[in-house]
């Protein structure tokens, strides 16, 4: 879901990012006025369990594994405050330090997973707890855990979506002359079904087992540490819904492939007719972009590159060859 | 005098068991860690890491505007320069991961082909290789703390960038502590172990709790110090 640079326009960019502002005024005003002195630590450190815990790789039934974004269990135990402040800072250290999500984006993929995860899945979580009249129970009953699987569930989901609406508008708000896109190609109809489709099935299941497992032992080992922790918190079960859990799962997995199987054919199968016409290779290297300069200019720039890419190719050969024998 | 039961053959063979989740925590636990270690400075650390800064956001900032391929050509031409002055390790780092970038988008862009927009692939295509080479020379040629620092010069909020600097550290210690639980795990379930995908939680969970008591440790060695809840960054930083 980490949206790279290039593929919003930077004017999108600055929308999102400036109606990611108040949210995180908000935040950390809520968090110096909430959190006592004592936890301000906890934030920083929050924030690298949160890290650290995106590097796990969650079984899955079907012998494949998923990573987990883990706003919604931030927000269980700390807080949404927290849980956005955290999870903003662990999207600025993968766009810093290891490229993963764009600069320019940045605003937008924290409206999306700092934003709109951890807030959609615990509010979702605290109004299905009240519905199955779990608020009162104890943080491990059956009826929290549930809500905690479905709020993780809602949250990521309601991620992605807004995630693909922002892909979406692009091709209609940004094109040149000629009405070629400048920024991520494809529509609405596109974008939606092709985010929606992984995180309805595999990434949301990878959300929810993340959620639930670690939500259910952590109030059986110290349920004091949670948020909304009942004054009363002895009535622990020693079982959570994992078959529930895993119906769902089963249910959904093979769905998603053929969900995703019918909806990639039924589309190029769409768009071939308009395909044989539009489509040549000559139009891959379009000359209209070299317009207006002395051919030079040109000549001397690729020449340039060229020389550049040379280096670097044999650098990155000779390193790599350095390296294995060592051996 | 060896006793009798341990001259006797062993016949015990392991039943195979699928681990793959294991393996590939690990490894991606392992590859975080690694690039967390590698710290030394090749290349441009006598520039301030703010102008570094923003001159990296400016020129992602220009090559996501350009409609004209002459100026991301120049942009690029500028970035390849500076990459043939990096160290072999961080030209390998810089070169595979903006390669890898603009080949998954590369891929992504496929359709738009046969959608009537062939010049998108290219284009985007050279803006990620660009924008991601870009943010990669900075992060190979700044120190994290300094480039933490030089967050401040956007008015970022002092308790976030103590917040950051804090993750920063405790991302590389509890990184290790999960990695020796994930081992462990993997030395114990010897044949076939049902309960090892549950042990996830588990291994997670200490995790948690373990980072809960680390913060309240800080606190308290923070508190002797004399912190009194306030956070101020030193301004000659």
């Amino acid at each position: 879901m980490h949206i790279p640079d290039n593929y919003l326009s930077p004017s999108t960019c600055a929308v999102v990012a400036a109606a990611t502002v108040p949210v995180w005024t908000y935040s950390i005003r809520r968090i110096k006025a909430e959190i006592p002195k004592e936890k301000m630590t906890f934030l920083g450190v929050g924030a690298a369990f949160s890290f650290v815990a995106m590097m796990f790789n969650i079984p899955m039934p079907g012998g494949t594994t998923g990573h987990a974004v883990g706003g919604t269990l931030i927000a269980l135990l700390l807080g949404p405050e927290a849980a956005c402040i955290a999870v903003t800072i662990a999207l600025l250290i993968q766009a810093l330090l290891f490229g993963d999500g764009g600069i320019l984006a940045f605003g937008a993929n924290c409206f999306n997973m700092a934003f709109i995860l951890p807030y959609v899945g615990y509010y979702a979580y605290k109004m299905i707890a009240r519905i199955l009249h779990a608020d009162r129970l104890g943080a491990a009953s059956r009826g929290k855990l549930v809500a905690a699987g479905i709020g993780s569930y809602l949250g990521i989901n309601a991620a992605a979506l807004a995630a693909a609406i922002e892909f979406g508008i692009q091709p209609a708000l940004f094109h040149n002359v000629a009405g070629v896109p400048l920024y991520c190609p494809y529509g609405l109809s596109i974008s939606i079904p092709a985010m929606m489709l992984g995180h309805l099935t595999i990434f949301g299941a990878a959300e929810v087992i993340f959620t639930v497992a670690l939500y259910a032992f952590i109030s059986k080992t110290s349920p004091g540490m949670l948020r909304d922790a009942a004054p009363a918190d002895t009535a622990k079960k020693n079982s959570f819904p994992v078959f529930i859990l895993l119906a769902i799962l089963i249910a959904a997995t093979p769905l998603g492939l053929i969900a995703s199987g019918t909806a990639w054919g039924e589309w190029e199968i769409s768009e071939i007719p308009t395909m044989t016409e539009s489509f040549s290779w000559a139009s891959l290297f379009p000359d209209y972009s070299m317009n207006g300069l002395p051919d030079f200019v040109a000549y001397i720039l690729s020449a340039i590159i060229g020389v550049l890419l040379s280096i670097i190719i044999f650098r990155f050969i000779s390193a790599k060859m350095k390296r294995t024998t060592k051996f | 005098m060896i006793p009798d039961w341990l001259k006797e053959q062993e016949e015990y063979n392991a039943v195979p068991d699928r681990d793959g989740f294991l393996t590939r925590s690990i490894l991606s636990l392992m590859s975080m860690l690694a690039s967390f270690r590698t710290k030394t400075i090749s290349y441009g650390s006598k520039y301030p890491a703010p102008l570094k800064l923003i001159v990296c956001l400016a020129m992602i900032f220009i090559t996501s505007l350009a409609r004209n391929m002459l100026i991301v050509c120049t942009v690029l031409a500028i970035l390849l320069a500076h990459i043939c002055f990096l160290k072999n390790e961080f030209l390998v780092r810089t070169i595979s991961t903006s390669l890898a970038a603009a080949l998954l988008s590369a891929v992504i862009l496929i359709p738009a082909i046969f959608l009537g927009s062939p010049q998108s692939m290219l284009m985007v295509s050279t803006k990620v290789f660009v924008s991601v080479g870009l943010v990669g020379i900075l992060a190979s040629t700044t120190e994290w703390n300094k480039l933490t620092a030089g967050l401040a010069a956007f008015h970022i909020p002092d308790v976030f960038i103590f917040t950051l600097d804090i993750t920063l550290k405790y991302i590389v210690i509890l990184g290790n502590i999960s990695m020796d639980m994930l081992n462990a795990l993997r030395l114990r379930s010897i044949g076939h172990n049902n309960s090892k995908a549950q042990s996830m939680s588990g291994v997670l969970g200490v995790t948690f709790l373990k980072s809960r008591q680390m913060s309240e440790e800080m606190f308290q060695a923070m508190q002797c110090r004399g912190f009194e809840g306030e956070y101020r960054r030193n301004s000659n930083d």
